[in-house]
């Protein structure tokens, strides 16, 4: 019982796993901070099947006999709060829900008047407000018709902790005895501590009602032994196992409203092999990034900057070993992605209408320190665009195209959403929405490059390059120097026919073949007219250069690609939004 | 002996853990011990009546019982308009309409299961075996691919169901083993304690968990491979040894 790793099974396949290992975490690292002098660490490492919790050094039985108490959340107080809650527990154990309530609107009013910056640093909420506001969302503490207080199942939660704090030893070995080795046996140790209680004369209850905050999976609901009967109900487990889930919600936990509705979703992170110290590091700096958005907007919002943090924090080498450990691997080594818990409103309550996972970006390898920088300038660019795509007027499934490339790997959909994008990047020209960009070629080349090697010879084919830049310089450069000031037609709905016919080599070619065709033929026509050639002629070489990649890869990637630089700006290009640096050209 | 079956699914599977209720209902990946001893014991009653159900329980029991999983497994994440009882006092009808969260996998691959019968049962399960068309959840249809095979070896790609169990104040079931990379699930079985009776849903008797259903963690050999807002895709991790 006394050793230097613990864990915690994977039961339920939610984040109250995730929460339980956090809590377990935690409890242990500050059972270390009194004990251990100098440098101390507990790590959370995923094993498969459960989470194991790592410690620098060994627990012993003598700091576990020894322990001092420790309260490890706050008790959330409100008008309705019983005053013994109040004189028992110390002041720094005790929120101010509604003092903090008013300081975040505050925070929120500032922010809309666009005050300065220092005025906005002094009124920041508090970091856990978000957290607070996602428990006060299940009802805090009220009184009954007879003015008997009630606490809510969370501050129960915190108040018999606390109460509990001479028999703080006996709570922590029974932890330990349950954690100690993998498939604990809850009901055992729960009748243990049980009768331990009983010795010691202490009258208390072992169980605590799951609360759907912890468990999504298992708010009250239809839950019976025999199918011969249906109660409402809720579920019952052992209570220190539900006060570890509240306190490692606090330590992986991100809720957030959906915006424009009243309902809620909840991000948990899920560490692959994370030392508690830096997650807690880049937790604050992610949860400062993150604001409330669109459902699925906010999905890939979320995975974007949780990445972006993680690789500041690397990179600002806080961490020399971090940066260490990071070579050869990516973040989501680090952590897998995030337990995501759709909460729907139906008026007072809410139901929870999603369970997912969304996966960190896994296509990023850092060898060296550049990358970090290479990665995060891709991150930007994706982020940037993301943002501007608005996912009530129509940009729906184009972000989620970008959610399932982004969390569930698939290219496929990294395709269809920019072969999607590029008209919705023309419509946006043509309303003169210059905010929104396209993809740069050489952050697309990267990402392609370092993920999905094998397309490489593609990219670097010159074939595939001119005529990509001949895709370009029909679309989007024209459309960004303005229709009347354009010697060259727009070619809408280019990249839709080349997607359509991408489907059979034969037809791909064709359709390919008309367009270069015609593309030759306009160069030659404005030559004519103006004297001035605008931009290369495709030569015969391309064409056999794309001839050969679609009979080697098949027409669906040659055009997947195609589509996706074509419609791409390259940086070394100048002037696609000023007219006065078009090149004048000669064949 | 084992008794193999091999069936193939051919609807998509949905089994709610008995850790979940029906509020958010995350489903299992594959039939839990419960659910295919109910299944034999349902096909018993239908196919020779109640008295040979009765008598068939026992030895159903009994059973051990081994799964060698499908290849992959893809859960789908819904919700689902349900119906609830209501929670209001005067109300017109007894249900409420409300939503739910409901996931539903699909297993790629065939799943089989083996048995451990006493040989004068052999014949007699693999009759019930035939006759079983779902699993679970009615409406988690299984097709039985062909005729049950009988081998004296359990194959190593079979995982037993027998996980460690406490009974009252007794552990049941397997040792605790080495553990290898996998999932666990917690799945439901038949408690020495159950009876025809209890399990009888036309008595009043009831089921206490614990006891008459204990739950077993299962770890089953898979991981998650990709998953995003609306799917988890799970693939098989090779078998130890």
């Amino acid at each position: 019982m006394y050793q230097d790793a613990y864990y915690v099974d994977k039961r339920t396949g939610t984040f109250g796993d995730v929460f339980l290992a956090y809590g377990l975490a935690t409890l242990l690292d500050s059972v270390l901070a009194s004990f251990v002098e100098g440098d101390h660490w507990v790590r959370i490492r995923d094993d498969g099947a459960y989470y194991a919790i790592e410690l620098s050094h060994p627990l012993q039985k003598e700091w576990v006999d020894k322990a001092p108490f420790q309260a490890l959340v706050p008790y959330l107080k409100n008008d309705a709060t019983d005053p013994r809650v109040t004189q028992t527990i110390p002041s720094n154990g005790i929120v101010d829900y509604e003092a903090e309530r008013e300081r975040y609107q505050q925070y929120r009013q500032a922010v809309k008047q666009k005050a300065p910056t220092e005025t906005l640093a002094q009124q920041k909420p508090h970091p856990d407000f978000q957290v607070w506001d996602w428990i006060r969302s299940e009802r805090l503490d009220y009184k009954k018709k007879g003015g008997q207080y009630v606490r809510c199942p969370y501050n129960d939660l915190v108040w018999r902790w606390q109460s509990l704090d001479p028999y703080f030893a006996e709570n922590l070995r029974h932890i330990l005895m349950l954690c100690a080795a993998p498939d604990g046996d809850v009901e055992a140790v729960e009748t243990a501590w049980r009768k331990r209680m009983k010795e010691l004369g202490v009258k208390v209850k072992s169980d605590a009602t799951l609360l759907q905050l912890f468990n999504p999976s298992q708010g009250k609901g239809l839950n019976e032994p025999k199918a011969s009967r249906l109660e409402m109900g809720n579920i019952k487990s052992f209570w220190l196992l539900e006060y570890l889930k509240a306190v490692g919600m606090y330590h992986c936990a991100v809720p957030r409203r959906v915006q424009g509705t009243d309902d809620r979703k909840t991000y948990a992170l899920a560490p692959v092999n994370m030392r508690l110290g830096i997650n807690d590091a880049v937790l604050a700096a992610f949860q400062d990034a993150l604001w409330n958005d669109t459902a699925v907007r906010m999905d890939i919002l979320a995975a974007l900057r949780y990445t972006t943090c993680f690789l500041d924090y690397c990179q600002a080498a806080k961490e020399a070993d971090l940066m260490a450990e990071l070579f050869g691997q990516g973040p989501e080594d680090f952590v897998a992605g995030m337990h995501v818990t759709y909460y729907k409103s139906l008026g007072q309550a809410s139901a929870v209408m999603n369970l997912s996972f969304i996966e960190l970006p896994r296509w990023m390898r850092v060898e060296s320190p550049n990358d970090v920088i290479l990665y995060k300038e891709v991150i930007e660019e994706h982020e940037n665009i993301i943002r501007n795509i608005d996912e009530d007027k129509g940009g729906y499934d184009l972000l989620v195209y970008y959610r399932d490339f982004l969390s569930g790997g698939k290219w496929k959909a990294f395709f269809d959403f920019t072969a999607d994008y590029g008209p919705f990047l023309m419509r946006e020209l043509d309303r003169e929405h210059h905010w929104v960009r396209p993809f740069t070629t050489k952050n697309l080349e990267v990402l392609i490059m370092k993920s999905n090697e094998p397309l490489a010879p593609i990219l670097e084919s010159p074939g595939f390059r001119n005529i990509a830049e001949a895709i370009r310089r029909s679309t989007i450069t024209p459309q960004y120097r303005g229709r009347s000031k354009s010697e060259y037609d727009i070619r809408y709905g280019l990249g839709q026919e080349l997607k359509r016919k991408s489907l059979y080599n034969d037809e791909f070619i064709v359709a390919l073949g008309d367009f270069m065709q015609s593309y030759n033929a306009e160069n030659a026509r404005v030559y004519e007219k103006t004297g001035k050639q605008y931009r290369r002629n495709i030569l015969t070489t391309d064409v056999e250069d794309v001839v050969r990649l679609v009979d080697k890869y098949g027409a669906t990637t040659v055009g997947n690609l195609l589509i996706a630089f074509g419609y791409a700006r390259d940086p070394r290009e100048e002037g696609l939004a000023s007219d006065q640096t078009v090149r004048e050209l000669t064949n | 002996m084992w008794l193999i079956a091999e069936y193939q699914s051919v609807t998509l599977f949905s089994f709610r853990s008995g850790l979940a209720t029906t509020s958010a209902a995350k489903t299992l990946f594959l039939p839990t011990p419960f659910a295919i001893r109910t299944a034999l014991l349902d096909a018993a009653i239908r196919t020779n009546g109640r008295a040979a159900g009765q008598a068939a329980f026992e030895w159903i029991k009994g059973l051990s019982i081994a799964i060698c999983p499908p290849e992959r497994v893809v859960v789908t994440n819904l919700f689902a308009k349900i119906l609830k009882p209501t929670r209001k006092e005067e109300a017109e009808s007894a249900m409420d309409r409300t939503i739910a969260f409901r996931e539903y996998a699909q297993l790629v691959g065939s799943m089989a299961l083996a048995f451990s019968p006493a040989e004068e049962r052999a014949d007699e399960l693999r009759h019930l075996l035939s006759q079983v068309n779902y699993f679970g959840k009615r409406g988690s249809l299984f097709q039985l691919l062909k005729s049950p095979i009988e081998v004296e070896e359990l194959p190593k790609a079979f995982v037993c169901m027998d996980g460690t169990y406490l009974q009252g104040i007794q552990v049941n079931g397997e040792e605790k083993r080495h553990f290898v990379l996998g999932l666990i699930q917690m799945m439901d079985d038949w408690g020495k304690t159950l009876t025809f009776s209890k399990v009888n849903i036309y008595t009043d008797e009831k089921i206490v968990l614990g006891k008459d259903r204990v739950r077993k963690g299962i770890l089953l050999p898979y991981r998650l491979v990709r998953s995003s807002k609306g799917f988890s895709h799970y693939e098989q991790l090779p078998m130890p040894g």
